[in-house]
C-alpha cells in the first residue's frame, strides 16, 4: 500500500496556527514517503479546510475529485 | 433477503417506451451476486474508471464485490441479461455513520439510458430500507454529468466535495516546501515517537474525523480504540 495523508492536521480547526501545523505534519509524511522510495496519495474533504490548503498549492502528478450525494 | 428468482426487469415501475427494448433485447433479471459475476464487475470497474486515480478503482471494487472476510453489512445485484452481467448495484454499511449506506450503481456503456440503472437503483433502495432505513451515500466524478443528472433526478442532493491527489516525493518543488513547512514556527511540539496504538492518538482521529463530518454525515458512536484499530497501522505519529 502506498504512503496516504488523509486525516492530517489539528483536532481543533480552530487552533492559533492551525494552517502552519498541518503543513508541518502533512511534511512529515511527504518525508516517511521518500524514505520508504514510494509515490504518495492523499486525500481532502471540503470540510477538512486546513488539509486541503496545503496540499492544493503542491505540484501534483495527478488530481481528482469526488463529489459526494446523500438520498 | 427478498427472492429475485423471478423478479425481472419489468417489475420496477420502467416508462411505456422500455418494454419495446425489453422484448427486442430479453429482459434483464435483477438478482444477488453470484461468484461467478466477479470478473465481470471487474471488467465494469474497470471500463468506467480507466486511467483514473487508483482510489477511485480500489474503493469501486471493494463495494461491489463482497469481501471474503465478512465485515459490514453488503448487497451486491446484478442485471443480468441472457447470461451476462449487463449492470451492478451494491450497497454497504458504514458501521461509523449509522443513518447511511454508501450505494452505487454501474450499467455497461452500450446499454445505458433503458433503465437498468433505475430498476438496479430501486432494489438498493429496497434493500437498505429492509437494513434498518438508511439513506443512500453516493459518490460521482464532476465530469459524469450523466451520473450526477440520474443521482439528482432519483432524489440525491450534493453534500461535500472530495479532492484526490498524487504525488512524488522527490519532486525538487516538494522537498523544498516540505523542508519549509518543517522549519515552521506554529509553537507546537512534534511527538514523532508516539506509538499509533496510544489511546490519545486513536482519541485525536476520532476527534478529527468527526469534526470533519458533523456538518453533513455525523458519527455514530465510536470508541477511541476502534479508531485505533482501523487507521492505527496507516498513522504517522505526529
Amino acid at each position: 500500500m502506498r504512503p496516504f495523508i488523509s486525516m492530517v492536521g489539528p483536532t481543533d480547526p480552530n487552533l492559533p496556527r492551525a494552517a502552519e501545523l498541518t503543513a508541518h505534519l502533512a511534511a512529515l509524511c511527504v518525508e516517511r514517503a521518500r524514505a520508504l522510495g514510494q509515490g504518495l496519495e492523499a486525500e481532502a474533504d471540503d470540510a477538512h479546510v486546513a488539509l486541503g490548503g496545503v496540499l492544493e498549492r503542491l505540484p501534483s502528478i495527478e488530481t481528482n475529485q469526488l463529489l459526494q450525494f446523500i438520498g | 433477503m427478498p427472492d429475485y428468482s423471478r423478479q425481472t426487469f419489468p417489475s420496477f415501475g420502467v416508462a411505456p417506451s422500455i418494454p419495446r427494448w425489453l422484448r427486442a433485447a430479453g429482459a434483464p433479471t435483477i438478482r444477488p451476486y453470484a461468484e461467478s459475476d466477479r470478473s465481470a464487475i471487474e471488467a465494469l470497474v474497470r471500463a468506467r474508471f480507466g486511467t483514473d486515480h487508483p482510489l477511485m478503482i480500489k474503493r469501486s471494487l471493494s463495494l461491489h464485490l463482497p469481501s471474503p472476510d465478512g465485515g459490514p453489512w453488503h448487497r451486491t445485484l446484478v442485471a443480468d441479461q441472457d447470461g451476462g452481467v449487463v449492470g451492478v448495484g451494491s450497497a454497504i454499511g458504514m458501521p461509523w455513520h449509522p443513518r447511511i449506506v454508501l450505494a452505487d450503481v454501474m450499467v455497461a456503456e452500450a446499454v445505458r439510458r433503458r433503465g437498468i440503472g433505475t430498476a438496479l437503483l430501486a432494489q438498493v433502495r429496497t434493500e437498505a430500507r429492509s437494513a434498518g432505513n438508511q439513506k443512500l451515500f453516493s459518490q460521482i466524478r464532476p465530469n459524469s454529468v450523466g451520473g450526477r443528472a440520474f443521482a439528482e433526478a432519483r432524489g440525491f442532493r450534493h453534500v461535500m466535495r472530495s479532492r484526490m491527489w498524487r504525488f512524488d516525493p522527490d519532486d525538487p518543488a516538494i522537498r523544498a516546501w516540505a523542508d519549509r513547512a518543517m522549519e515552521g514556527a506554529h509553537g507546537y511540539r512534534i511527538d514523532d515517537a508516539v506509538e499509533s496504538t496510544n489511546p490519545r492518538v486513536g482519541s485525536a482521529i476520532r476527534d478529527l474525523y468527526d469534526w470533519m463530518h458533523a456538518d453533513w454525515n455525523p458519527l455514530g458512536p465510536v470508541s477511541a480504540s476502534e479508531v485505533s484499530a482501523a487507521f492505527g497501522p496507516q498513522i504517522i505519529p505526529g
